[in-house]
C-alpha cells in the first residue's frame, strides 16, 4: 500500500478500515457471529466470522488497537475461569445491536466463570453479560491497566434465582487507570439467589474512572474500595454521575470508598436507599473530595444533598 | 461528481475515507516509532514515519493537513522545542486508547518542550508523561500561536522533579482563543510534584476555553498561590473572555494558601461555571485567588472543598468565603 488509493469517482483510501462507526483504527478488523461462524474461518467480514470472541482476540496483534466487532444475537457460554480471556493489549471488542440482540454472555457451571481481561488498554463496548449460576465471585475481571469497559450490561437471572456475587472486580495490584462508563446492573425485583455483595469493586484504585453507572439491586455495596487497598496504593479516581438504588435491607452504603485512594472525587451520584432509613449511604473516609452528591433513604421523600462525613 | 456505490454499502462524494468522524481535504501522513522510518513516504500505515517532527515537516501549512500517531508510538523531548508544531493548520491525532495512546516522555533537559508556534493546531488522545523526568521542566506543551486546541490528552506529572509553568503554558502573549478540552491529569505518584507550580499556566491573549477536564494531585509545592490553573499576565489587562467550565480541580496539598484558580495581576474576566474546586487546607478558603479582583468573573455553579471526606459548598456560600 503507498499512499491514497483513488477509487473512481472521487473515493480515495489510506488503507484505515471503514467501521461504518466513530472508531479509528489503524489495525486489523474481525468478526465473530455464534449463529453463523467458523473459527476455521478467516473472520475478516461480517459472511465469514470466526465463532468465539476468544478465536477473534487469539488472531489479533498486541499494541496495534486490533477491533473485534460481535455481531447481533452472538451468544457464548462461559464456565470456567479460563473461559473468556481478553489477554492482547489494545484489542477492542465492540458489540453490535441493542437489547437482547446485544451479544451476550452467559457465565454458568462454576462461581469462578469469568470474563478475565488481562491485556493492557482492552475496551469492552456494548457487551451484555448474564447470570447462569448463582453467585459468581467475578463476573469481570480486570487485572490490567487503561482497561476500558463502555455500556456494559450484566443481567442476573430471577427464573432459577441467580445473582452475580460482584459484577466487576479489579485485581488488588495493576488495574490502575479503569474507566468504567455506562455499567448497568438492574434488578428492579430481588432475583432471589444470594445477594450481590458488589456491584463494582475497585482494589487500589489509581487515575480510575466510574460515571454514568446504574446499579439497582439487593447489594451490600453498589460502588466499593476499601478492602484491599494498600496505604498509598490508591488514589486520583472519579466517580461521577452514578446512579444507585438498593432493593435490599442491609445496612451498607451504596458508595464506600477508602481513605487510601487519596485525591479522588465523588460526585454526581444519586444514592436511593428505600430500606435503610438511618443508615449512611455514601462512606468515603478522609480519601476523597464529595460534592453534590444526593440521597433518598425514605421512599416518597425529596432528595437532599449528602451530608455524610463518614467513617470506615 | 456523483455518489459511487461501491459492494457492502460504502459510497463517496470524493473525500478521503479515513475511517474516522471529521473531514479534510489536506495530506494524510502517519507515524509510527515502532514501524516507521522518515525514509517512507509516511503516506500509509504500513509506512509510517517514525517521528512527529518530521511528519510535520512535511505538512503544508493552511490546508488541513492531519498526522496520525499509532498505537503505541513513543517519542522523547530532550530539548527544548523537540518538537516544533509550525504549519498552521495542522492536526495530530492520536490512535488507540489507555496506555497505548501515542506518548511523549521529557527526560533530561530542563527546557525539553513542544513548542506551537502556528496558529490553528489541534492535538488530539496524547498522553505527555513527565513520570520518570530527571531534571526540572518547565513546561511539557508551550504554546506561542493562537488558536491552539489540546483535546482529550492526558499529563502525567513528574514524581520526583518539579514542573515548573505546567503541563501547558502559554506565556504573556497576546495570542487567543486556546482550547484546553478533557486534559485528565492523575498523579501517578503519592510524593508526586513537591514543587509543581501549576498545571495550567495562561499568561496572555483572550478568548481561552478551559472546560471538561479533571486535575487530582497530589501537591502543588513550594508556591501554592500560583494555582492550578494559573491566569496570570504581566500585561495591564489580562486574558479577557475566558471560560472555565465543568472542570474538577483538586489536590491533597493542605499547606496554606493552596490555590485551584488563581486570578493574579492583570487577569482579566470571563466565565468560571459549573467546577469543582479541593483543596484539603482546612481553614483556607484560597479556592479561587490571588490579587485580581473576582468582580471581573462570573462564578456559577462552582463548588468548593477544603476537607477530605466532606462535601463541597456553593462558592460564596456561608461555609466557605471568597476570597
Amino acid at each position: 500500500m503507498a499512499g491514497l488509493t483513488a477509487l473512481p469517482n472521487g473515493l480515495s483510501s489510506m488503507g484505515n478500515p471503514v467501521t461504518g462507526g466513530t472508531y479509528l483504527t489503524t489495525g486489523s478488523v474481525y468478526f465473530v457471529d455464534s449463529n453463523t461462524g467458523k473459527d476455521s474461518n478467516d473472520g475478516k467480514d461480517p459472511d465469514h466470522p470466526f465463532a468465539t470472541v476468544d478465536h477473534g482476540v487469539a488472531h489479533c496483534t498486541s499494541g496495534k488497537m486490533d477491533m473485534v466487532f460481535v455481531m447481533p444475537n452472538h451468544a457464548e457460554t462461559i464456565s470456567s475461569s479460563t473461559g473468556m480471556r481478553i489477554s492482547v493489549s489494545g484489542v477492542k471488542v465492540v458489540g453490535l445491536g441493542s437489547g437482547e440482540q446485544r451479544p451476550t454472555f452467559t457465565l454458568d457451571t462454576a462461581v469462578a466463570s469469568k470474563c478475565e481481561i488481562t491485556g493492557h488498554s482492552a475496551y469492552l463496548e456494548n457487551l451484555l453479560f448474564k447470570s447462569g449460576i448463582d453467585a459468581i465471585t467475578y463476573g469481570i475481571h480486570v487485572s490490567a491497566t487503561d482497561v476500558t469497559l463502555k455500556n456494559i450490561e450484566w443481567r442476573d437471572d430471577a427464573t432459577n434465582n441467580y445473582q452475580v456475587g460482584t459484577a466487576i472486580a479489579t485485581s488488588s495490584s495493576g488495574a490502575g487507570g479503569c474507566i468504567i462508563d455506562g455499567f448497568v446492573l438492574n434488578n428492579p425485583v430481588d432475583p432471589g439467589g444470594t445477594r450481590t455483595v458488589y456491584g463494582i469493586h475497585m482494589r487500589s484504585p489509581r487515575r480510575c474512572e466510574i460515571k454514568n453507572c446504574y446499579i439497582n439491586t439487593d447489594t451490600s455495596h453498589g460502588i466499593y474500595s476499601s478492602t484491599g487497598v494498600a496505604a498509598g496504593a490508591g488514589g486520583y479516581n472519579l466517580i461521577r454521575k452514578n446512579f444507585l438504588q438498593k432493593t435490599g435491607s442491609t445496612s451498607a452504603p451504596m458508595i464506600e470508598w477508602s481513605s487510601d485512594a487519596k485525591g479522588s472525587v465523588v460526585c454526581d451520584n444519586i444514592i436511593f436507599n428505600p430500606t435503610t432509613d438511618g443508615e449512611d449511604p455514601l462512606i468515603c473516609d478522609t480519601g476523597s473530595f464529595l460534592f453534590r452528591n444526593f440521597i433518598v433513604n425514605q421512599p416518597g421523600e425529596v432528595g437532599i444533598e449528602c451530608e455524610v462525613v463518614g467513617t470506615t | 461528481m456523483t455518489l459511487t456505490d461501491y459492494p457492502n454499502g460504502v459510497s463517496s462524494f470524493g473525500l478521503p475515507v479515513i475511517g474516522g468522524q471529521f473531514i479534510t481535504t489536506g495530506s494524510i501522513f502517519f507515524v509510527d516509532s515502532n514501524t516507521g522510518s522518515n525514509s517512507y513516504n509516511g503516506k500509509d500505515k504500513d509506512h509510517p514515519f517514525s517521528t512527529l517532527s518530521y511528519a510535520v515537516s512535511k505538512c503544508t501549512a493552511n490546508k488541513g493537513d492531519v498526522v496520525y500517531a499509532m498505537p503505541g508510538h513513543i517519542e522523547s523531548m530532550s530539548s527544548s522545542e523537540a518538537l516544533n508544531v509550525n504549519k498552521a493548520g495542522v492536526k495530530i491525532i492520536g490512535i488507540g486508547h489507555g496506555y497505548l495512546r501515542p506518548r511523549i516522555t521529557f527526560d533530561t533537559t530542563a527546557s525539553a518542550n513542544i513548542a506551537i508556534s502556528s496558529c490553528d493546531v489541534t492535538i488530539e488522545n496524547f498522553v505527555f508523561d513527565a513520570s520518570t523526568a530527571a531534571v526540572n521542566l518547565t513546561g511539557l506543551v508551550r504554546v506561542n500561536a493562537s488558536d491552539f486546541t489540546l483535546l482529550n490528552c492526558e499529563a502525567m506529572l513528574p514524581t520526583s522533579e518539579e514542573l515548573v509553568y505546567g503541563a501547558v503554558y502559554m506565556a504573556a502573549t497576546s495570542d487567543d482563543r486556546m482550547t484546553i478540552d478533557g486534559l485528565k491529569v492523575a498523579a501517578s505518584a503519592s510524593s508526586a510534584c513537591d514543587a509543581t507550580y501549576s498545571v495550567i499556566h495562561v499568561g496572555g491573549g483572550d478568548g481561552h476555553k478551559i472546560i471538561n477536564s479533571f486535575i487530582s494531585i497530589s501537591n502543588l509545592g513550594s508556591t501554592l498561590a500560583a494555582g492550578v490553573i494559573n491566569l496570570s499576565s504581566a500585561a495591564t489587562t489580562g486574558p479577557q473572555g475566558v471560560l472555565i467550565d465543568n472542570d474538577i480541580v483538586v489536590t491533597t496539598a493542605s499547606s496554606a494558601g493552596t490555590c485551584l484558580i488563581n486570578l493574579t495581576s492583570g487577569s482579566g474576566s470571563g466565565i468560571i461555571s459549573n467546577c469543582y474546586l479541593a483543596h484539603a487546607d482546612d481553614g483556607e478558603d484560597t479556592h479561587i485567588g490571588g490579587t485580581e479582583q473576582l468582580s471581573e468573573f462570573g462564578i456559577f455553579q462552582v463548588y468548593v472543598n477544603n476537607v477530605l471526606g466532606e462535601r463541597g459548598f456553593l462558592f460564596g456560600s456561608t461555609y466557605v468565603s471568597a476570597t
